[in-house]
């Protein structure tokens, strides 16, 4: 199990490498100088010689990459083209906001979707099921900024109780940004909820069909025990790993919806970077994107691991 | 509720005394005290039950108007092939139904109470109390993430017993059904255990209620012939000491011989036939069972049995391969790795032209990789493989290395039809691609060989532009057949082509195998676990353990010994249909009785340095050897 | 063993009661979708928004691009149906032709990346070994980078024009598509009739064609119509952080992040793209949904 543990923390640390260098290469090494692009086409070229130096870009993308990956191990992601300050202090703080955002959103999805998802499931084709199932089609067919912007329109315009945008410098205290949270935490939930109660819903109908479901229940276990006990360990597997894919998404949703709400946020620090074209800040943000994305798999892993023995005790079945 | 069970238990092994079948352990003296507190109560009674599902707006009945009752201490046995309903009849046992059937006619009674009538909590309690069901694969019916003791006490839970009761009560169960070291069996998880450990474990599972009625779907169709036989046995002892009522589901009759009192015999949803065992086995009424019975293999046959319409059994005599048939295949020592594990650890063989050498062993012994070797599609280590002829060839290479004429004279047909065809292509294509792969037709006449090759496997060439779903598991196996033979192979490679076939099938297939070799002078490597078909088909036999040949020689010296222990251990475990009470002439015994009398392990030992054979081997002469050691 | 269909005895004689179901299986689908509710709305609804943006100059006399600044942010009116936008144009012509850039953008990137997906989920399955450890290395960092972020970084880089999008979401859908496809590809590898043409020493790439192709033919096709769904959503989304299409080009997404800021004002300026947005994905789920009952195609689990 320790092994097991090992292999795969480190191909999880050899994704996050490769997902950097991917990012790296798009960025600077994708047609074009990137000097130029920054710039614009009417810079001087005395301005574009400046900003090569800085990027140093007049030496080998290899050994740039390298130091650039060093650095982002330890923290430093470099300077930031406009503000000339470290990308890291303002990285960590949109990305203390972000995950503000993310914690709620995670929590309430995949809570309200594993219940919802459940119950859709045991009442399968009965009305129950037919109400939720309508409602995640329907939370699958927006994009989540008009969820958000809907919302706005009703909690903020109609009944303006939370507010609409967020005026909050990112360095704001976490309290003074907390009611800021609930709008976009609920615009990311109706989205994510929607996708993972359909996996659920899906894999609860799976395992009550089951030959052990069926088994359990001819024992005359009572209902309750059998779906608990015996259908939902198994049930929840396949759910674990649309969950982490959803994270993925998450991180993307975020952006936009942090758009919306003018949320200080990570997604608002890549736009506002794509904008000015800043580029160390992009690449900063796109690593840290794939960073989360990679530790959420590995932490649906080690579920995974806690519900299903096989995995826990080894491949060494008997069989 | 325990204490209200007892009597009944004692009136079950009344009930059995009078019964044939293996009746040790019921012979125990209380069973004869149990005359005055009789009960009449039917175990399980099963009256005009009919079922149905509804498909495309119509009913399709799968059960019809099935009765038949088992009495305490009595095994009842319901068989047929597949879709004849028997499956169905015992789920409506325990009041379980597939989603989307339905009871049209009739009734179930379990314990004196209609299951179909009662209400969710009463058929709860019933299904905890009064009937268990063992299922085919228990690595199915166990919840993967618990551990094994934990299932067992839950299924103690219906009794009145606190938790360290509960506990120690699953530990005694887990030692009931045979299994060492309960403690620790009781801590793992099901994927944790062999195939025959779970089956205990859901046969322990089925006991814990103290149940009157225990259901077995296919208990041991899963299981190896060797693992079967040990859970047959206990099975047979526990309900005899239990005085269980036991309905007993199976499509093999080797099986039903060897645990039935009683037998009914299903085929498409209905009863053709109900009797007795030993009556049913000795002499069937209905054609249909006679022509079943009559198309089971046997171990004692000594060649291919041809069945008659009217259920009457010849036996086609084995067409001798020359003496002087020259090998189209040679193996030297072949050894076959699976990673890091030998698959197949140094086998030497040959093949002469026109003979049926069967590979026979357990699941994990290398039969099937050293086949797939041989069709190039897993390269040896190391070791010689080659095809003799007019066309010698090195089949050490993969296939996409043979030169083309080497290729097609070695040819695989597979074990299951329902995979062996591409679903979204006609039959035909099947066998028209291999033609025009090899050049032996050109892509206008390539579709009229190929029906001249379909009617060759006596499957109507009509039938051949349909899809494979459309045709029947035994239409799909010719067709297989077929593409095999499109090649115009020297040697067919079958691996397992018989075993997911009904009875009645099979033995038309093997009949078409037996006539391609004689007519066409075939070699066939015949890879199949079971040792009746072997007997019929093959004249070599070489019995397989872990990855090593342990027995090689012909049919009839293997079959009557001296043997290798392992070979032994495989021939004592086949079941034949024959009721265990009337195993004089023919039965599970034949093997052992007839024939040299089998000499233990040191006997065989003894012979050996008689024969003076070399290190290994002990040479029996006549090409049957046997290898030294390896139990 | 199923005991719900019963077997017929091999009697070489022909199966009762079941005609030869030759070619046709795009009929039948059609036929089977058809006959659910659900996937026949959702049929519906993307034919007319495919008819609609074909059609939307003959449907609407405005043009969705001319600024008109004397009717700004009118309410709906007989002469304008679904009102007017800040700049004076007419809501429903913008709606009308918004799907236009939508569709064309979606189908030829959903396109690109399920045609690239199966090609490499293909091979990856049935080359296996160093190969398959290669691509799925290299896919799992692709799947790492969140879509969005992925695509934002491409079109700093590269631009915003329409076959850039096309291209980024390609390279970013393709490693999903190639999951799907690898495990259903590695479902048919190992069974018998693959294994037969493997025996004759057949090469890749028929194997890949005659026999496995037309057997995840229907995982492919869900595959399509449920990547078209999300693709619809990224590329709208794309749009309304302002890096899909330029501004005059009426698209849905773009509509919404200009009419926002109004949307007290002209609430259907910014309601009006949203219903046809919805609409079309929801046509699109939908009929992803009948695709995947009508084929016996797991569409949730798929995609995973």
């Amino acid at each position: 199990m320790l092994t097991f543990l090992t292999r795969r923390l480190l191909s999880a640390a050899g994704t996050v490498l490769l997902a950097a260098l991917l990012v790296f290469a798009a960025v600077q090494l994708l047609p074009g100088d990137v000097a130029t692009q920054v710039l614009g086409q009417d810079a001087t070229p005395e301005a574009v010689a400046a900003l090569r130096d800085q990027l140093d870009l007049n030496r080998p993308a290899a050994l740039r990459f390298v130091e650039w990956a060093a650095g982002a191990v330890r923290g430093d992601f470099g300077t930031s083209l406009v503000s000339g300050e470290p990308v890291a202090g303002s990285l960590w703080l949109h990305l203390r906001n972000t995950l503000l955002i993310a914690a709620a959103t995670v929590a309430v999805a995949v809570t309200s979707s594993i219940v919802l998802g459940v119950v859709a499931g045991l009442y399968r084709d009965r009305w129950p099921d037919t109400l939720i199932s309508s409602l995640t089609l329907a939370g699958m067919s927006v994009p989540e900024f008009v969820v958000a912007t809907l919302l706005v329109l009703a909690l903020s315009i109609t009944v303006p109780v939370l507010p609409a945008v967020v005026l909050d410098e990112a360095s704001a205290p976490v309290g003074d940004l907390l009611p800021a949270v609930v709008l976009p935490t609920v615009a990311l939930s109706v989205v994510m909820t929607a996708y993972i109660v359909r996996m659920t819903r899906t894999s609860v109908i799976d395992v009550m069909a089951s030959e052990f479901v069926t088994t359990a229940r001819l024992k005359g276990l009572g209902a309750w025990r059998v779906v608990v006990r015996h259908a939902l360990p198994s049930a929840l597997l396949p759910t674990l790993n649309v969950i982490a894919m959803n994270v993925a998404w998450l991180v993307g949703g975020v952006v936009v919806v942090e758009n919306v709400f003018n949320y200080p946020g990570i997604g608002k620090l890549m736009l506002e970077a794509v904008h000015s074209r800043d580029l160390p800040v992009l690449q900063a943000v796109a690593v840290v994107g794939a960073v989360v994305y990679v530790l959420c798999n590995l932490a649906a892993d080690l579920a995974a691991m806690a519900l299903n023995p096989r995995l826990r005790t080894g491949e060494r079945s008997a069989r | 509720m325990s204490a209200e069970r007892e009597p009944k238990q004692e009136a079950g092994e009344e009930t059995a005394g009078g019964a044939g079948g293996p009746s040790e352990g019921r012979t125990d003296a209380t069973a004869w005290q149990g005359e005055g507190i009789y009960r009449r109560e039917v175990p399980a009674k099963v009256e005009d039950l009919s079922v149905a599902y509804r498909a495309g707006g119509r009913d399709i009945t799968v059960a019809r108007n099935v009765s038949f009752e088992v009495a305490a201490g009595q095994t009842l046995a319901v068989v047929g092939e597949s879709g004849s309903g028997k499956s169905t009849v015992a789920g409506a046992l325990l009041g379980h139904l597939r989603h989307g059937s339905r009871i049209t006619s009739g009734s179930v009674e379990v314990a004196g109470r209609d299951v179909f009538s009662l209400g969710n909590r009463d058929l709860k309690a019933l299904r905890a109390r009064d009937i268990a069901m063992v299922g085919q694969n228990a690595g199915n019916a166990l919840t993967p993430s618990m551990r094994v003791g934990t299932q067992l006490e839950e299924a103690l839970l219906a009794r009145p017993l606190s938790r360290a009761d509960r506990r120690a009560e699953a530990r005694a169960l887990l030692e009931k059904v045979g299994l060492p070291e309960p403690d620790r069996i009781g801590r793992r998880y099901p994927h944790q255990l062999s195939g025959g450990q779970q089956q205990r474990v859901a046969i322990a599972m089925a006991l814990a209620a103290r149940p009157r009625v225990l259901v077995l779907d296919e208990p041991t169709t899963a299981l190896d012939v060797v693992t079967q036989a040990r859970i047959l046995d206990l099975v047979a002892g526990l309900s005899a000491e239990l005085g269980l009522a036991t309905v007993l589901v199976s499509h093999d009759l080797g099986v039903v011989a060897r645990m039935a009192d009683h037998v009914v015999v299903m085929r498409e949803g209905e009863v053709v036939e109900a009797a007795p065992a030993e009556e049913l086995f000795a002499s069937p009424r209905h054609p249909y069972t006679g022509r079943l019975l009559a198309s089971v293999p046997r171990v004692s046959d000594a060649g291919l049995a041809e069945v008659g319409e009217d259920g009457t059994r010849t036996v086609r005599d084995r067409a001798p391969v020359p003496e002087d048939a020259p090998d189209v295949v040679s193996l030297e020592d072949v050894v076959v790795q699976y990673g890091r594990s030998r698959a197949v650890d140094g086998v030497s063989l040959g093949l002469r032209k026109g003979e049926v050498l069967a590979l026979v062993g357990e699941s994990g012994s290398g039969k099937s990789t050293l086949a797939w070797s041989m069709a190039g599609l897993r390269s040896p280590a190391s070791g010689r493989m080659r095809l003799h002829g007019e066309q010698e060839g090195d089949l050490s290479a993969g296939a996409r290395r043979r030169p083309m004429a080497v290729r097609r004279r070695i040819q695989l047909a597979f074990q299951n039809a329902d995979t062996s065809l591409n679903p979204r292509r006609i039959a035909r294509e099947a066998v028209r691609r291999p033609l025009h792969f090899f050049g032996l037709a050109s892509r206008s006449d390539a579709d009229s060989r190929a029906r001249e090759v379909i009617e060759d496997v006596a499957l109507d060439p009509a039938l051949s532009d349909r899809l494979p779903q459309q045709l029947s598991g035994g239409q799909r196996q010719r067709i297989g057949i077929a593409r095999a033979l499109a090649g115009g192979p020297d040697v067919v490679v079958a691996d397992e082509v018989t075993t997911a076939l009904d009875v009645s099938v099979q033995a038309s297939v093997l009949a078409l195998l037996d006539d391609l070799r004689t007519e066409r002078d075939l070699a066939f490597v015949f890879i199949s676990h079971d040792l009746a078909v072997v007997r019929g088909i093959a004249d070599r036999v070489a019995v397989m353990k872990d990855g090593r040949v342990v027995e090689e020689g012909p049919v009839e010296a293997v079959f009557t010994g001296p043997n290798h222990p392992y070979t032994r251990r495989l021939l004592e475990a086949v079941l034949e249909p024959a009721p265990a009470g009337a195993q004089g002439a023919e039965g599970p015994g034949t093997a052992r009785d007839s024939g040299t009398p089998l000499p233990g392990a040191a006997q065989t030992a003894g012979a050996a340095e008689a024969t003076g054979a070399d290190g290994a081997w002990i040479d029996l002469g006549g090409g049957h050897r046997i290898r030294r050691g390896g139990e | 063993m199923s005991e719900a269909e019963p077997n017929p005895v091999d009697t070489g004689g022909p199966v009762k009661g079941r005609p030869a179901r030759r070619a046709g299986t795009a009929r039948a689908t059609l036929r089977s979708m058809l006959r659910s509710k659900p996937a026949t709305a959702g049929l519906v609804l993307v034919a007319v928004h495919v008819l609609i943006a074909l059609l939307a100059p003959l449907l609407t006399p405005y043009s969705p691009t001319a600024n008109a600044p004397g009717s700004a942010l009118l309410g709906p009116s007989a002469g304008h149906w679904a009102g007017t936008d800040a700049l004076g144009r007419d809501v429903l012509a913008r709606v009308l032709h918004g799907g236009r850039y939508a569709l064309t953008v979606s189908f030829a990137a959903t396109a690109c990346a399920v045609a690239l997906g199966t090609l490499v989920g293909c091979a990856a399955a049935l080359k296996g070994g160093r190969l398959d450890g290669l691509v799925m290395r290299v896919l799992d960092a692709v799947l790492a980078v969140p879509p969005i972020l992925a695509l934002l970084v491409v079109v700093t880089v590269l631009g915003a024009g329409p076959a850039v999008i096309v291209l980024a979401v390609t390279v970013v859908y393709a490693p999903q598509v190639v999951r799907v496809v690898r495990a259903a590809a590695m479902g048919v590898a190992p069974l018998d009739y693959v294994t037969a043409a493997r025996a004759r020493g057949e090469r890749t790439f028929p194997i890949l064609v005659r026999e496995v192709l037309p057997n995840i033919a229907d995982v492919v096709s869900v595959e399509f119509a449920m990547r078209a769904s999300w693709v619809v959503l990224l590329i709208s989304s794309l749009s309304f952080l302002g890096f899909g299409a330029n501004p005059p080009t009426p698209d849905w997404g773009l509509m919404i992040a200009e009419n926002r800021t109004a949307m007290t004002v002209v609430p259907w300026a910014s309601l009006a793209p949203i219903v046809a947005l919805a609409t079309l994905v929801l046509g699109l789920n939908l009929s992803a949904d009948g695709l995947a009952k009508a084929w016996g195609v797991d569409r949730v689990k798929e995609a995973q």
